[in-house]
């Protein structure tokens, strides 16, 4: 999230919430500013009223972070597998005419080849190609690497979901929480109207 | 592979073993079997506690309830929980970042986070149920 979503990403948090709301986990590149931007914006939205709301609003942040992160991981799960399908792939289709370069390639170079592979999109291209002229095209790979890291990839699908679910409710329980508050106030203006009328009639 | 002799010798000397015996051994062997500290309760922590405190005094403020009841210090402490979950789940992803990131760093990542996955879900309908009613 490199760009701000609100022009002030300044956030003012309720002061007996502050030590609470104050210090968010961050991890790796994450930072504050983008993080207090993306609070901001949530604010705005769901406009909290009390400490509890602002708790929530948190709650959907982090889980809106959450979320994000997760994503992250699972671009990096299909990345390894594919780099580790790569790697069988190179061994199998190692050059046999020379058993002692073949039992090289495939001890030693291989790995290294799949590494290059992941990192630098030169090597990819040109491993793609002599991986598809053997019957491995990229698309074969692709599918191979989601096959192998299913578990994983199902494990974070899961996760996801049930951030989801979690966010849903928890701006559900903020929108009943302000219904709950207009129907309180309502209840306790009402007295205080027909009081003013019936004073005024008499 | 260990010989019989060595194995029974290896077994007799842990026999004879009454623990760590510096200060610095058995503070650190108190912490052998702590993993995340979630199991813990809020209240053998003094800093855990005060935080409680002031979670309570804060929600039940928010509630205008005229007393501290115990479905606030419920939906207090769950919340506590649930911002604990998040540090140590930050710290989880902090650690796969800076590993290697291999599959063997994934599949450790994914253990840590299905552990947390149940505490939170626990803390998080503990306090969704004592909010409700407060």
């Amino acid at each position: 999230m490199t760009q701000a979503l609100v022009k002030n990403p300044f956030i003012k948090f309720p002061d007996c919430l502050a030590e609470f709301l104050d210090d968010p986990p961050l991890v790796g590149d994450e930072t504050r500013e983008s993080y207090n931007s993306f609070f901001a914006a949530i604010v705005v939205g769901l406009k909290p009223d009390d400490s509890i709301d602002w708790l929530y609003c948190k709650d959907v942040v982090d889980l809106f972070w959450q979320i994000r992160r997760e994503r992250t991981i699972l671009a990096s799960v299909v990345k390894l597998h594919q780099t580790e399908v790569v790697r069988d792939l190179l061994k199998a289709a190692a050059d046999t005419s020379n058993a002692l370069e073949s039992a090289v390639y495939r001890i030693f170079d291989a790995s290294d080849d799949a590494q290059r592979w992941a990192s630098d999109p030169a090597v990819r291209k040109e491993i793609d190609a002599r991986l598809s002229a053997k019957g491995h095209p990229p698309t074969a790979v692709l599918a191979e690497a989601y096959k192998r890291g299913a578990s994983d990839i199902d494990a974070i699908d899961k996760r996801i979901a049930w951030y989801e679910a979690r966010r849903t409710e928890i701006i559900r329980e903020i929108e009943r929480r302000n219904v709950r508050l207009a129907r309180d106030l309502d209840i306790a203006s009402s007295p205080v109207i027909d009081g003013e009328f019936s004073e005024a009639a008499e | 592979m260990t010989s019989d002799r060595q194995l029974t010798a290896n077994r007799t000397n842990a026999k004879k073993s009454k623990g760590p015996t510096s200060i610095s051994g058995k503070l650190r062997s108190r912490k052998n079997a702590l993993r995340h500290g979630l199991a813990v309760s809020l209240d053998r922590d003094p800093s855990l506690r005060a935080g409680l405190d002031r979670m309570t005094q804060i929600l039940s403020r928010a509630s205008e309830e005229p007393i501290i009841t115990l479905t606030t210090q419920d939906a207090a402490a769950a919340e506590i929980d649930l911002l604990r979950i998040g540090k140590i789940r930050a710290l989880s992803f902090d650690t796969f970042h800076k590993s290697e990131r291999s599959l063997q760093d994934l599949t450790r990542l994914n253990q840590e986070l299905r552990k947390l996955d149940r505490y939170e879900r626990r803390a998080f309908s503990r306090r969704r149920r004592a909010l409700n009613s407060v």
